[in-house]
């Protein structure tokens, strides 16, 4: 019944073989699921038998952090509004709830106390079930739940998950903005060396984040998923968008030897706007896949999205953008564009925009392109005296930098800035 | 300063410079002009180190250097400028950053100290006066939505920022109007001192109304078929080039 060759999974084969509790059904369902290979058309450029045999498992006890040790990770724009999970566990010494205003609630749960609607907007979704959002269906232990009522101003809250071993994690995060709400979240995902210098201890994170947008509530997100080198991230975010409601995510992917964002709008209300954003900078032999779907459902709506990939070394960019304006979706305006930069011989990117226009009175523009680095501007900026290493770093930064602008918490943009300014010949 | 002995250029395999010698010294005011093809623009471009040349014979010394063993960075760093005929557009990269950048990677390769980035305002603010500049271009991307004008007057102004001690200007008058004209040519004169040296790449003596030439020199297929005094800019402007070539072909 289980996976025989997915250890994470064989260390909770417990669960599965006997599936008891509030969670049977979603237990029974992973349980007969098979881990995608690459003939799935969905996971055909990503090998996942190198996750299925990392040697992971559930952490048992939260590990005690010295704080200074996650400062170079505080937001103090989400001062007194942050939860911190350490190896997926709620690390109440880490956390500071201290600042949350009136009419927000932002709280940690277990399954016995699962907010109501919970999976709701992941379920609603295209390919809503697939293995990894039932894995972590089954299998999420502590979730997080951010509730903003009506027309309250939440500012800025955080969410922070640390790595610190070879755990598994799956982060499950619940999100409802109420009418008339705003909201801005930064949601970062960081692994921490600690014990043997410089060891990189490989963590597997299965993530679900759904947000669920009242009519005319405004959603910032921010997530940064810059884990180690040894680590694996699959996510999946959906949001459902109301009448009036504007939700605009940026996504800056650093991290992982192997990622993968699948990032889902469903659009279901008018004068509507959805933007999705992100920026993957990557090398080595890092593989990071994000897969898109903005689902226009109703008619006069607005969506945006701008994601560009800098692939260094060997390492291997995928984007899959869907756009779908049902029959229904009349006059909506979808803009789409992936822009990538190859900045080395042997790096790669599979970029495939997919349009499903179902509707006739709709504006849809969508674009494509892969490049190098420019030659003529590598010049001018060496004959002012810029060595050619400093100068394909700033030419660098400055393709990446269009996305990070976009980033609306000021220290957050602050640190990107100078993580995409790293030095690189 | 500069000494250019019977230079041979290709680019993908063709011959553009045929042997060019050009002396240039402290203090002094070069033109060079010719016809389009006849290798001013290959000339300069070598001098700066585009990597579309390739020198394949003769020798180029500044400051008693071989010019042409260095990479374009170290040639700037050692003094030299070029004002491209076509400026590159750097969008997402402003102008104020980028001759930051470019400022204290030459005063760092000269051992002097680099300017924090309000050391430095300060000092373009001063500097953007010699091209009469509006200190808004200093936050936009480098010469993206800029008009002709506009780039070549950010062409001087990284020179002026720079302050090189052999400035190469590559046809820094085309596509100018007569008042910008006017602006850049003064702009260059402010910037012309007894311990520098510039050489203009022209098509019109237009320009040398503005800025005096102590040389004139005259590229005729690859090579400088004559040299003369500033007066010679003026014959060219009234009989053109063909006596020149007559001359040559004679």
């Amino acid at each position: 019944m289980s996976q025989p060759d997915f250890t994470p999974l064989n260390t909770l084969a417990h669960l599965l073989d006997e599936p008891a509790g509030p969670r049977a059904a979603a237990r029974r369902d992973l349980a007969a699921r098979q881990l995608p290979g690459t003939k799935h058309e969905e996971w055909r450029f990503v090998r996942l038998k190198e996750l299925a045999k990392a040697q992971v498992e559930p952490a048992q006890r939260v590990r005690a952090l010295d704080p200074g040790a996650l400062a170079e990770y505080e937001v103090p724009e989400a001062k007194g509004r942050q939860l911190v999970f350490v190896d997926g566990l709620f690390a109440e010494e880490l956390s500071d709830l201290s600042a949350l205003p009136e009419g927000v609630s932002l709280a940690v749960f277990g399954e016995d106390a699962a907010p109501q609607g919970l999976g709701e907007v992941v379920a609603h979704l295209q390919d809503g079930a697939d293995y990894f959002v039932a894995m972590n269906a089954a299998l999420w232990e502590t979730g997080a739940c951010l509730d903003v009522g009506k027309d309250v101003s939440a500012g800025t809250c955080s969410l922070l998950f640390v790595h610190t071993g070879s755990h598994l994690v799956m982060p499950r995060v619940h999100v409802r903005a109420g009418q008339g709400s705003k909201l801005t979240l930064v949601e970062e995902h960081v692994s921490l060396a600690l014990g043997a210098e410089g060891e990189q201890l490989s963590s597997v994170t299965v993530a679900v984040v759904e947000a669920d947008l009242a009519p005319s509530a405004h959603v910032k997100h921010v997530k940064v998923q810059d884990e180690n080198l040894e680590s694996f991230h699959i996510a999946r975010t959906a949001v459902r968008v109301k009448e009036g409601a504007d939700y605009t995510s940026v996504t800056l992917t650093f991290g992982a030897k192997l990622s993968r964002h699948d990032l889902h709008a469903q659009i279901e209300g008018g004068s509507t706007m959805a933007g999705l954003h992100g920026l993957t900078k990557i090398g080595g032999s890092q593989v990071s896949d994000t897969h898109s779907v903005m689902n226009h459902a109703h008619p006069n709506s607005e969506s945006d999205q701008l994601h560009k990939c800098v692939v260094d070394d060997r390492a291997h960019a995928i984007f899959n953008g869907k756009i779908f304006v049902r029959q229904i979706a009349q006059q909506t305006n979808a803009f789409q564009l992936n822009r990538n930069l190859l900045r080395s011989r042997h790096a790669k990117i599979d970029t495939k925009p997919q349009l499903e226009i179902f509707a006739d009175d709709v504006k849809c523009t969508h674009g494509a392109t892969i490049g190098q680095l420019d030659e003529d501007q590598l010049f001018y900026l060496q004959t002012r005296g810029i060595g050619a290493g400093d100068a394909a770093g700033l030419l660098t930064y400055a393709f990446a930098a269009e996305v990070v602008e976009r980033v609306p918490v000021l220290s957050v943009r602050k640190r990107l800035i100078a993580r995409i300014s790293e030095q690189q010949s | 300063m500069l000494s250019v002995k019977n230079l041979h250029v290709s680019a993908e395999k063709a011959k553009i410079l045929r042997g060019v010698d050009l002396v240039v010294n402290p203090g002094e005011v070069h033109a060079i002009m010719g016809l389009n093809g006849s290798g001013k623009s290959t000339l300069v471009k070598t001098l700066a180190g585009h990597p579309h040349y390739e020198a394949t014979a003769g020798a180029v010394s500044f400051e008693g250097e071989d010019l042409l063993e260095l990479e374009p960075d170290e040639r700037a760093k050692k003094g030299l400028f070029l004002a491209f005929q076509y400026p590159v557009e750097l969008p997402g990269v402003t102008n104020m950053v980028f001759l930051r950048q470019a400022l204290n990677s030459v005063r760092e390769a000269r051992g002097e100290e680099t300017m924090d980035p309000l050391e430095f305002e300060d000092y373009v603010r001063e500097r953007i006066k010699i091209v009469d500049m509006d200190t808004a271009f200093l936050d936009r991307s480098v010469n993206v939505d800029f008009s002709g004008g506009e780039k070549k007057r950010n062409e001087i102004l990284q020179m002026a920022v720079l302050q090189p001690r052999l400035a190469l200007l590559d046809e820094t008058d085309s596509g100018l109007d007569i008042d910008a004209l006017r602006t850049v040519a003064d702009g260059v004169n402010q910037l012309c001192t007894k311990d520098n040296a510039v050489v203009l790449v022209t098509h019109y003596q237009r320009l040398l109304n503005h800025i005096t030439p102590d040389f004139v020199h005259v590229m005729v297929q690859g090579r400088i078929v004559k040299s003369g005094p500033k007066e010679l800019a003026l014959e060219l402007e009234e009989r053109g080039y063909d006596w020149i070539l007559e001359e040559v072909n004679s």
